[in-house]
């Protein structure tokens, strides 16, 4: 029966989505203004580096940088919102730095569930996110298994 | 004639100016003044007086205060019960209950922050939090220490950078890949370091355990600076946790750190902030 229990709990938590330890309820305190700096070092700093790996001018690299927590709340309300269909988000610096969404299934959001929806390009998907990740997973604990284990300890 | 002092005795420096100005001295009116805060902050290489924030070099002691390693200090937060923590890597603290220190430029010295207070390092997780033992003298705020950076678009260092809060995370909590990120550690050879983020919900096996869940950044990161702050905007997103891809050696040294080697790798691995502030109910100190 003990046993029983911990299998429905297992199931449970699968269903819901997965690890316990996933994505936490937001929001989280906010001691300050969200608005972000084109002064900002640390915005300097990312926007350099932006600029130089994808060759685009400083001025929209910053732009870029100081949109970049906005997509960042996007992909995760649309992760929450697509549950199993989501497969993955990326910010593709290529292509203008636009919020890329994978999905398996053809599943989109309407436009008008969520502000800036306009801008998401989607993406068909064979395999869920959480699929790839279980996969990820197995393979590294393979990998480990194998490898024996690593040698030194680091800090 | 306005005369300044950073002297707080005031009789003393009364005493000298009649001394040196005799009768001419005639009316004395005496106005304080606090220094703008980025004057008063004191940060030498990785290591900065109080008020401790995210980005020094912390160092992990025993008993007998033989140095057993060294560690970047993280985020400032506070508890359910309102006592401050130092967050920090899971593998920095690893299982021991010994002391970690910061050096304060002001007396020359490393001293006591407080001993572990909790800490994941495993599958589902590496992050730690530290005691503040001395909250009054530490005086822990939500701040970070962000370095100059040289080249094409110089920046000024900013020894008070405030954490406004955190990220709002995408998939296993680390952000979206294209992200561009940035951290700060105790290896003062670049000290603060930005670059993308090119793969989350990644494993990584250190020290003899798989963590999972991890962000990627491709930008290189040495031993010592794991626990460090991973940030950008004054927004926080992660901690340190390990490297991967090539590996090199980096010989840096601090006024308190003579001539040390790390190892380095080319690739960085984070450990999500949300979840550190999720599973062991933190709240993220104000700056």
């Amino acid at each position: 029966m003990y046993w029983v229990a911990v299998l429905i709990g297992f199931l449970a938590a699968l269903s819901a989505g997965g690890w316990a330890n996933a994505a936490p309820a937001d929001p989280l305190v906010m001691h300050g203004d969200r608005e972000q700096s084109k002064d900002d070092p640390t915005v300097v700093m990312a926007a350099v580096a932006l600029a130089e790996e994808f060759d685009v001018p400083f001025d929209e690299a910053v732009d870029r940088i100081l949109a970049q927590d906005g997509l960042f709340v996007l992909a995760f309300d649309i992760e929450k919102l697509l549950g199993d269909g989501f497969a993955g988000s990326w910010i593709d610096h290529a292509e203008g730095g636009v919020l890329k969404i994978a999905t398996v299934g053809g599943v989109k959001l309407e436009t008008g569930e969520l502000p800036g929806l306009d801008d998401v390009v989607w993406v068909d998907a064979d395999t869920t996110w959480a699929s790839m990740r279980a996969t990820v997973e197995s393979v590294s604990d393979q990998i480990h298994l194998r490898a024996g284990e690593s040698s030194g300890r680091r800090k | 004639m306005v005369v300044e002092s950073e002297s707080l005795d005031h009789a003393k420096v009364l005493a000298e100016l009649r001394q040196l100005l005799g009768d001419s001295l005639v009316e004395i009116s005496v106005e304080t003044a606090e220094a703008p805060e980025a004057m008063q902050a004191e940060c030498v290489d990785t290591h900065c007086d109080a008020p401790l924030r995210g980005g020094v070099g912390i160092q992990e002691v025993n008993n007998a205060n033989i140095v057993l390693g060294y560690c970047s200090a993280g985020f400032l937060a506070t508890n359910s019960f309102g006592q401050e923590r130092l967050i920090t890597a899971g593998h920095c603290t690893d299982g021991g209950n010994n002391n970690w220190r910061a050096a304060q430029p002001r007396t020359g010295a490393w001293h006591v922050i407080g001993r572990p207070a909790a800490e994941r390092f495993s599958g589902t997780g590496d992050f730690a939090t530290v005691v503040i033992n001395n909250v009054p003298g530490w005086e822990p705020r939500g701040l970070a220490l962000v370095h100059e950076s040289n080249g094409v678009r110089p920046t000024a260092r900013d020894e008070r950078y405030p954490i406004n809060g955190v990220g709002t995370s995408g998939q296993v909590g680390v952000g979206v890949n294209g992200g561009f990120l940035c951290f700060t550690g105790i290896v003062n050879v670049n000290p603060t370091r930005c670059g993308r983020l090119t793969a989350v919900g990644q494993s990584s096996t250190y020290n003899g355990v798989t963590v999972n869940n991890l962000g990627r950044v491709d930008v290189s990161v040495c031993s010592g600076m794991s626990g460090g702050p991973v940030y950008v905007g004054r927004i926080g997103y992660g901690i340190v946790a390990s490297g991967t891809g090539g590996s090199f050696n980096t010989n840096y040294d601090t006024w308190i750190i003579p001539q040390r080697t790390a190892n380095c790798r080319t690739r960085m691995y984070y450990q999500g902030l949300a979840q550190v502030l999720t599973d062991f109910d933190l709240t993220l100190m104000a700056p």
